[in-house]
């Protein structure tokens, strides 16, 4: 069910909080199985962290794999409720129903919104791309990206003021921009909550001697899959930010701020994988480029030891056992120096590259933003897969995860929640 | 590949390790930030990650033959960038207190200066030593009471410590210890192991090197996370050389020109003494007080490492009070007096034994590095 006008007060049998690929699964499978649900993210469009991946495991397949089938699938199933811009603000109940208060962010454009781009082309504000972690800038009507669903425009809040955005409202044709809009809050009475709202990056600006934000060619792994999506800032064209000069040496420094007691104390599985991916992204479009990952402990956990295995065929790949400490940028060339004990000779090894990338952790959202009812989180903020009051966790925010673990997760946990929506329908609660 | 050797861990070293301040070297994990971050470090095998791996498995014998943990100062910053907290800077200082305590000479007494139950023992003997220069001094009293009339009522330690005993003693004292520090250096620096295999600057341009680094103190001031100390360390060493100068000087006044202590006010021997009085009880001030109030970047304190501060800063602090109490005509001067010449017993005699000694294996270390061609990878 397409998004609609929503009554102020609604009900169903579960709410699942977060629109990623996790949030997606777990709302599609309890509403494939027979349930109503509403699906409630807190950015304008689904699609999470995996729309803005370039490729993800195991395949390598393109984020639209993913995606696309799935959004076909809410699409088509009436028995879904999306709500985007929707911030779950209050939770009460617990086992057996809850009552949430979702307040839904303005987005200052209607559903008239065909998506012809007229008001993009007339607006004159710009905003850093937040999608593209800030690599380019997008106008302050925008497109979230190319399979944002809804497929609609948005306006930056911080914007939505702007008098020079007038200019953007009126060259819809459809009168779709209403600058004017407020937000609502709505109440909603369900029988079982998945919280699946998903993870972000560690932020690198705190690992000082790396160099991120002093040095443009330091970039998370985050940023390098934008750089080399073709929805992304360069076309999918991989050039350093600096001069947007192609790559003839790249270096992967792992574990930056992982297993680091002073920053993420957790491993997030998921990272020397994913350099090593995106040695493959380097080697697609420069073959002769070197590509340099300098790694503690290399974890490609079971069938994945295969990409380690094909990654070391590679005759430019070199691996190197030793942690970066310090990256330092040449001055002129902008070029950065990787330095490092070769721990298996002993010896400093100073590597000189034209981008480092630093293979940052993931965070759960809990940790920064609790959930709203007094909901169990560990020691790093992941919640529980099962929290007993009848909130359950999905995919990251439980634990660092890939794609495809995510989504096997996510079925899990509609499992659950179809078991809890139960429970609360047979007491008469919901 | 080298050929296979079983590894035998010495398990009695690494307890001590973990005692004197290591408590955390187990839980390296090998990623070498520290190497990478530390500013000491040296271009080819740098530390202190073999290190860590070297005290985890308690290889103390390879350990005390490497020159590289004299070039660590423990500034810290490898500790402030240890993913781990393992403290790569606190381990480091725990093997060389271990270090001192191994090539002591004799050995029991290297056992001593590491072990608190012994402290009253050591304090007895300098006590014990000062008052029969006491009482020695009273036997030879007839002879100095021909001196100035004068002086009769004024405070004269000479009444009570007669420079004559005093200064043999001193002096006697001083060459046996430099003698078994000369001991316990020799076997240290017959152990040392050269490291590198790029050609070194030879042992006399490695003894000028060594010396530009400790005077000027370069090493100190290349660290990030413990810099104040960089000022503080200077001080005490200025402090202290100042003081032992002027003790010197005070010698050769009494012997070649034949004046006799207390050196006037005026004269510039005492202004140095002053001086490095001074300097000295800010310095060990400073250090104290770092390491009371700022321990996450000062690291681990050992046994050792409080008991030698402590008693630098008492022997400077009574070496001023004796002064004041004695300028002020207070018979408190010559109790001054005997703490200040216990303390400074202290202080001197057990210079082998204790944290002192590192001005010596350091002073030794350095010189092997410069000498062996160990290069500073921030030196350039």
């Amino acid at each position: 069910m397409a998004e609609q006008k929503i009554a102020d007060s609604m009900s169903a049998d579960i709410l699942v909080v977060g629109g990623g690929i996790a949030g997606m699964t777990a709302a599609l499978e309890a509403a494939e199985a027979g349930k109503t649900v509403v699906l409630s993210e807190a950015k304008p469009s689904l699609g999470g962290r995996v729309a803005a991946t370039n490729q993800y495991f195991p395949k390598l397949c393109p984020p639209s794999c993913g995606i696309e089938i799935n959004l076909r699938r809410i699409k088509a199933n009436p028995s879904i409720t999306v709500l985007t811009l929707a911030e779950v603000e209050g939770l009460s109940g617990g086992r057996g129903g809850h009552e949430a208060r979702i307040k839904l962010h303005p987005r200052f454009v209607n559903e008239k919104c065909t998506a012809c781009g007229d008001c993009e082309k007339a607006c004159e504000v710009e905003r850093d791309n937040d999608f593209n972690f800030g690599l380019d800038k997008t106008k302050a009507v925008y497109l979230p990206h190319l399979m944002a669903y809804p497929f609609r425009y948005v306006v930056d809040p911080k914007h939505a003021g702007d008098p020079r955005m007038k200019k953007a409202a009126a060259a819809c044709a459809y009168g779709a921009v209403e600058l004017d809009m407020k937000p609502r809050t709505l109440t909603l009475k369900v029988g079982a909550v998945v919280w699946a709202t998903g993870w972000k990056p560690y932020d690198a600006a705190k690992l000082d001697r790396l160099g991120f934000g002093r040095y443009r060619n330091v970039v998370t792994n985050s940023m390098m899959e934008r750089l080399a999506s073709q929805s992304g800032p360069t076309g999918g064209k991989l050039v350093r930010p600096s001069d947007q000069v192609g790559l003839k040496k790249v270096g992967f420094v792992q574990c930056a701020g992982s297993r680091d007691e002073k920053h993420l104390p957790y491993c997030s599985a998921v990272c020397c994988l994913a350099s090593m991916k995106q040695a493959t992204y380097v080697r697609a479009q420069y073959p002769d480029a070197e590509i340099h990952i300098f790694y503690i402990d290399v974890r490609a956990p079971g069938r994945m030891e295969d990409f380690y295995v094909k990654a070391q065929e590679d005759k430019k790949l070199f691996f190197h056992r030793g942690k970066v400490g310090t990256i330092t940028e040449v001055e002129g060339s902008r070029n950065l120096v990787l330095e490092a004990e070769n721990t298996l000779t002993g010896e400093l090894t100073k590597t000189e590259v034209d981008m480092a990338v630093l293979a940052v952790g993931m965070v759960p959202n809990t940790a920064d933003e609790k959930p709203p009812l007094d909901t169990p989180l560990d020691e790093f903020g992941f919640i529980a897969p099962d929290t007993g009051k009848g909130v359950i966790g999905a995919g990251t925010v439980t634990r660092p995860l890939d794609v495809a673990s995510s989504v096997v997760d996510a079925t899990g946990a509609a499992m659950r929640a179809l078991i809890a929506a139960a429970e609360a329908s047979a007491a008469g609660r919901n | 590949m080298a050929e296979a050797r079983v590894v035998e861990p010495d398990l009695e070293f690494i307890r001590s390790v973990k005692k004197a301040g290591g408590a955390d070297v187990k839980k390296c994990y090998q990623c070498a930030t520290c190497s990478s971050v530390c500013s000491l470090s040296t271009t080819e095998k740098p530390f202190p990650r073999k290190e860590m791996l070297l005290a985890g498995w308690g290889q103390a014998d390879t350990l005390s033959k490497d020159p590289d943990i004299w070039l660590c100062y423990q500034c810290n910053d490898c500790s402030t960038y240890c993913p781990r907290e393992a403290k790569p800077g606190d381990v480091l200082a725990a093997v060389r207190s271990f270090v001192y305590e191994r090539f002591a000479f004799p050995s029991f007494m290297g056992h001593a200066l590491a072990a608190p139950r012994a402290l009253p023992l050591l304090f007895l003997a300098p006590m014990l030593v000062i008052a029969a220069v006491i009482f020695a001094s009273k036997t030879l009293q007839l002879q100095l009471s021909l001196r100035e009339p004068g002086l009769a009522d004024a405070v004269v330690f000479d009444k009570v410590f007669n420079i004559h005993v005093v200064e043999p003693l001193f002096i006697a004292g001083n060459i046996l210890v430099f003698a078994c520090a000369f001991a316990g250096l020799w076997r240290f620096w017959n152990q040392l192991e050269s490291r590198s295999s790029g050609a070194g600057i030879g042992f006399v341009a490695g003894v000028v090197a060594a010396v530009k680094d400790i005077v000027f103190h370069t090493p100190f001031f290349s660290c990030d996370a413990n810099k104040t100390r960089s000022w503080a360390h200077l001080m005490v060493f200025l402090g202290f050389f100042g003081a032992a100068a002027t003790a010197g000087l005070g010698a050769v006044e009494l012997k070649l020109f034949h004046h006799p202590p207390p050196i006037p006010l005026g004269h510039p021997i005492k202004w140095l003494g002053n001086l490095s009085g001074v300097l000295g009880i800010l310095g060990t001030g400073i250090l104290l007080v770092r390491r009371l109030a700022d321990k996450e970047s000062v690291g681990a304190n050992g046994y050792q490492d409080w008991l030698f501060l402590i008693m630098l800063f008492l022997a400077f602090v009574t070496g001023m009070t004796t002064q004041l109490t004695r300028l002020s005509g207070l018979d408190a001067a010559y109790a001054a007096y005997y703490v200040h010449l216990v303390v400074v017993f202290f202080v001197l005699w057990y210079a082998p034994y204790s944290k002192f000694a590192h001005m010596f294996y350091r002073a030794l270390a350095v010189v092997h590095a410069h000498a062996a061609g160990r290069r500073r990878k921030t030196a350039s």
